[in-house]
């Protein structure tokens, strides 16, 4: 025993190293399997007040910018209003949709914090459980799709954003069926890769990729990006297509997160055909 | 041995929020984050107890880590380039620098930030390759190193340059 602790007193930084170490990976590869417990991200409670406080003191620096961009926005809604009313007014003046049946609900949130450099990379939203952002609810922003809510604390989410290396949604080039799942590969937070898409599609750059309808997450047609590159691979009956993201991911502030209310619904359905 | 100094507590909270608030902000060509954390370690006096050293330099790590939401990679290379820093010293100052029990030992500019060099090639080293974590994808982690660098060297040397008042 006392030779025991003679060593170990001897070797104590080598001890204090592997324990440290072992600590630190045994972090790591729960973390990456999405195990990691709530305390250990930006949404806690505690580092989100604080990211919260500085996004809110430097954002009056883009004040105009962020006013322009909410104007655009506005704009954009108002007019899908109106084209809305008056189609429903051409089709039956007196129909009434009650609330239940719409299927999305849209909770505008923003961005506390962001990161577009690592591998994995996250985004911190000001609103949680409170206000009714739960995980796996789709996050965009008025320029297209952001990422999926992992966690969410009382006040706080993070977000998995499309800069991800294990983030997958399923895309679809705009005006066809055609689908395929959006990956990212760690390269350059303005692209994002596109597989999947069978060879027979006809495709040219510059055409819009938009989310897919087989996501029980995104509503169709969400605005993904535009086709910047696009190749066949030799022995391959599947385009790889680079998209250049219509978002800029290193510079999001206001940001929307969707419930889709009939998800629990297509998903029991679903595991009940399965079964 | 463990002289937890005002000083030393400030330090450490400073560059947890330096590095946070101000540096991962930063995207110099999209791409680079200046990181800033190793000056822990070349701040810490030389006679400083390596067990004291290294569990700061864990701390440290993990704090910030939290709050950037990369797991425990700073944890890691912070803890490494710790235990790491007496070989460091040596090999930056001669071996002579063993033989220095003054807190307030200081060499020249030169090895100062040879020495500098040193802690920041361990920790992009390690951090990249923990952030990365597939020895097959070894060259991404080389050029990932070589491209950040020489960013976190310009920034951490004029920092230690600037508060060179504050002898290691």
């Amino acid at each position: 025993m006392g030779k025991l602790l003679a060593l170990l007193i001897k070797w104590r930084s080598e001890v204090l190293l592997v324990f440290l170490l072992a600590t630190a990976l045994a972090l790591t590869v729960t973390q990456s399997s999405h195990q990691k417990a709530i305390w250990l991200s930006s949404s806690n409670a505690l580092l989100g007040r604080l990211h919260a406080f500085k996004t809110s003191s430097t954002e009056y620096f883009s004040l105009k910018k962020r006013n322009q961009e909410l104007q655009n926005d506005n704009a954009a809604l108002r007019a899908a209003l109106y084209q809305a009313q008056f189609e429903k007014a051409l089709l039956d003046g007196s129909m009434r949709l009650s609330d239940s049946l719409t299927p999305y609900a849209v909770i505008p949130a923003k961005v506390v914090k962001n990161s577009v450099l690592r591998e994995r990379n996250y985004l911190t939203l000001n609103k949680g459980t409170s206000q009714g952002v739960y995980p796996d609810m789709a996050v965009i922003s008025d320029q297209g799709v952001v990422g999926i809510v992992e966690q969410s604390a009382d006040n706080f989410s993070t977000v998995i954003s499309l800069l991800h290396e294990e983030s997958s949604i399923n895309a679809a080039i705009k005006g066809t069926n055609y689908f395929g799942s959006l990956v990212w590969n760690g390269q350059r937070f303005d692209r994002c890769q596109l597989y999947d898409i069978p060879k027979t599609a006809e495709i040219q750059i510059g055409d819009s990729i938009v989310t897919g309808g087989m996501s029980s997450i995104f509503a169709p047609g969400i605005l993904i990006g535009q086709v910047s590159q696009f190749a066949i691979g030799q022995n391959s009956s599947f385009y790889t297509i680079e998209v250049s993201l219509s978002n800029n991911m290193a510079n999001l502030s206001q940001v929307y997160v969707i419930d889709n209310r009939l998800k629990e619904e297509r998903l029991t359905l679903e595991s009940q055909s399965n079964d | 041995m463990t002289d937890f100094s005002p000083l030393a507590v400030l330090r450490f909270l400073a560059l947890f929020a330096v590095q946070v608030f101000i540096f991962n902000q930063i995207h110099w060509f999209g791409s680079v984050s200046p990181m800033v954390l190793v000056l822990f370690l070349y701040w810490t006096p030389i006679d400083r107890d390596i067990l004291i050293t290294m569990i700061g330099a864990f701390a440290l790590g993990l704090i910030t880590d939290v709050a950037s939401d990369t797991t425990a990679f700073h944890a890691i290379a912070l803890t490494v380039g710790a235990y790491l820093r007496p070989a460091i010293l040596r090999l930056s100052y001669g071996s002579s620098v063993s033989f220095h029990t003054d807190s307030q030992f200081s060499g020249t500019l030169g090895q100062n930030l040879l020495y500098l060099f040193y802690l920041l090639l361990i920790h992009h080293l390690l951090f990249f390759t923990v952030e990365i974590f597939e020895l097959s994808s070894a060259f991404v982690i080389l050029t990932k190193t070589a491209i950040h660098l020489p960013f976190s060297f310009l920034i951490v040397a004029l920092i230690a340059i600037l508060f060179s008042s504050q002898k290691r």
